[in-house]
């Protein structure tokens, strides 16, 4: 695995995209915050420190051609609270995104997994949505 | 404490007029109205002190401490206010200190007469007096803010005719030194954008983007923006404060915002009706998640809507209803304490239940059968248990 090292700060900001089938009245599922089955384990989110809730939208939503309602934010602190660790994880190609990160799910069962997503949907914050301008 | 000054003298009288005056009342928030007129005749002998005193960077010590304005009655017969000055005019340190004359009108009674004389020479569509101070035309904003458009504020003064002061008084005072005037703003639309990180929002209202700082409003009214934005136009919110118009009367930014609320109340709960959701989920098609993600099972969801509308007969709050990707169906219900979801499987006619109290992690997982009587009543008392009217907390 070519991950980068583990993020240290607990104020650390990481960025993570939901899809619009995630959102109902508002509120996102605890869906989007647990990596899906070929995630292997790595539920992708971008580093605060290194892009904008604004940034990453338009990359995600841009070059990477991938569907968003918004960007909602946990920390660190909020992971390292339910045992789980994030870690650097830059994208070179085929889109490039050095802000990239993974917060590691790996060996988790499913009911591990659900807790956790259900507490990290609890913490996160909303930080952008936008419609697109005509 | 100090003595306080018991000589008076007139200092202005103002006469409300317009219907809500009519019963001779004075509705409580036009009394703030006086404070705004006592900081604009600061700001105007503040004005004229600098014109007169080149060069100086500051007024006088003490300089609006011999200045203080009371209503001692509100007349009988009609919306009159009185204004008095307390002490002696020219006794001020403004006055002495500078070696004028006690008999020379003092800063605060050449103010009065200039903002009389400014509002008159506006209303009759005359230029701005040369020795109005400019940088007290801003102070205009915070007069008159309670006005509605058929109501006059009748200035008078001692040797001075009167003065109307309207609305439109106020902004074209406002406009001539400035892009934007500030009023009342009540509006309502959609929020097109949410940035926690600027603190910024934009509502769509009549086709203009209305921009707002999301400092110093509640977290409450932030998630109502946010929340709102999600939605799109599914859910608009009304937003009420102060605004800042330009000379067209655009609203183009708020400058005070005071509350935020959903346009409807009931939107939310519209927006978790069962069938509405359901049909929702049924329109989405294979590879609906980033090319992945499997159509949901039609007839599976027909089902469903008996399970939860049943259930909800029972008692069970309206859950938030998501696709999986694997084409089962997640059921959320938030409590204040407490996360419960259903993995439903509208195939087999199953669920896994699981529950998470947030404060000490602790968890709870059931299957049930939703085929039967016996699991939608298990469904209900498994949710409602953690919700506030169960007993939470024993996970």
């Amino acid at each position: 695995m070519s991950r980068g090292p583990k993020l240290q700060n607990a104020s650390e900001e990481l960025l993570r995209q939901i899809h619009p089938s995630f959102i109902v009245a508002g509120r996102p599922s605890s869906q989007a915050f647990r990596p899906t089955k070929k995630d292997e384990g790595q539920l992708s989110v971008s580093m605060g420190s290194k892009t904008s809730p604004a940034q990453a939208f338009e990359l995600h939503t841009g070059a990477k051609g991938l569907d968003s309602a918004g960007v909602w934010s946990l920390t660190v602190g909020d992971c390292d609270a339910l045992g789980l660790s994030a870690y650097e994880d830059p994208v070179i190609e085929p889109v490039a995104d050095p802000a990239h990160a993974v917060v590691d799910f790996a060996g988790m069962t499913d009911g591990q997994l659900r807790k956790c997503s259900q507490l990290l949907a609890r913490a996160a914050v909303c930080q952008y949505t936008a419609t697109a301008r005509e | 404490m100090a003595n306080e000054p018991t000589d008076s003298m007139a200092f202005a009288t103002h006469v409300l007029r317009g219907a809500r005056f009519d019963g001779h009342a004075v509705p409580v928030d036009v009394l703030s109205e006086l404070n705004a007129y006592r900081n604009l005749v600061v700001a105007v002998a503040r004005g004229v002190f600098f014109q007169e005193n080149r060069g100086r960077q500051r007024v006088p010590k003490n300089f609006e401490d011999g200045f203080r304005l009371v209503l001692r009655t509100i007349e009988s017969g009609s919306a009159v206010l009185p204004i008095e000055r307390l002490g002696i005019p020219g006794a001020g340190a403004s006055q002495l200190s500078l070696g004028l004359p006690q008999t020379a009108p003092d800063y605060f009674e050449r103010a009065r007469d200039l903002i009389s004389e400014v509002v008159r020479a506006v209303a009759a569509g005359k230029p701005l007096p040369a020795d109005f101070p400019q940088d007290a035309l801003p102070q205009f904003n915070l007069f008159g803010r309670t006005l509605i458009d058929d109501e006059v504020i009748e200035m008078s003064a001692p040797h001075q005719s009167k003065a109307d002061y309207s609305r439109q008084v106020r902004k074209q005072l406002v406009l001539a030194n400035a892009q934007t005037y500030e009023d009342a703003a009540d509006v309502t639309g959609q929020v097109v954008q949410f940035d926690r990180q600027r603190k910024v929002f934009e509502l769509l209202h009549e086709g203009n983007r209305i921009g707002g700082r999301l400092e110093d409003i509640s977290e409450d009214a932030v998630r109502i923006i946010s929340t709102a934005c999600a939605q799109g136009d599914q859910l608009h919110v009304r937003v009420e404060g102060l605004g800042a118009y330009d000379s067209a009367d655009r609203l183009i930014r708020f400058v005070k915002i005071d509350d935020v609320s959903y346009a409807e109340d009931e939107a939310l709960k519209l927006q978790l009706d069962v069938d509405k959701q359901l049909e929702a989920l049924a329109q989405l098609p294979e590879g609906w998640f980033d090319g992945e993600g499997s159509a949901l099972d039609r007839n599976g969801l027909v089902w469903l809507a008996q399970v939860l509308k049943r259930a909800e007969a029972e008692g069970l709050r309206r859950p938030y209803l998501y696709p999986m990707p694997d084409g089962r169906l997640q059921a959320e219900w938030p409590h204040p304490d407490a996360e419960v979801s259903a993995e439903i499987d509208v195939i087999a006619h199953t669920a896994e239940l699981s529950a998470v109290m947030v404060r000490n992690q602790a968890t709870r997982d059931q299957r049930v059968d939703l085929g039967t009587e016996a699991g939608i009543d298990q469904l209900v008392q498994f949710v409602t248990i953690f919700g506030p009217e169960g007993m939470g907390g024993r996970a």
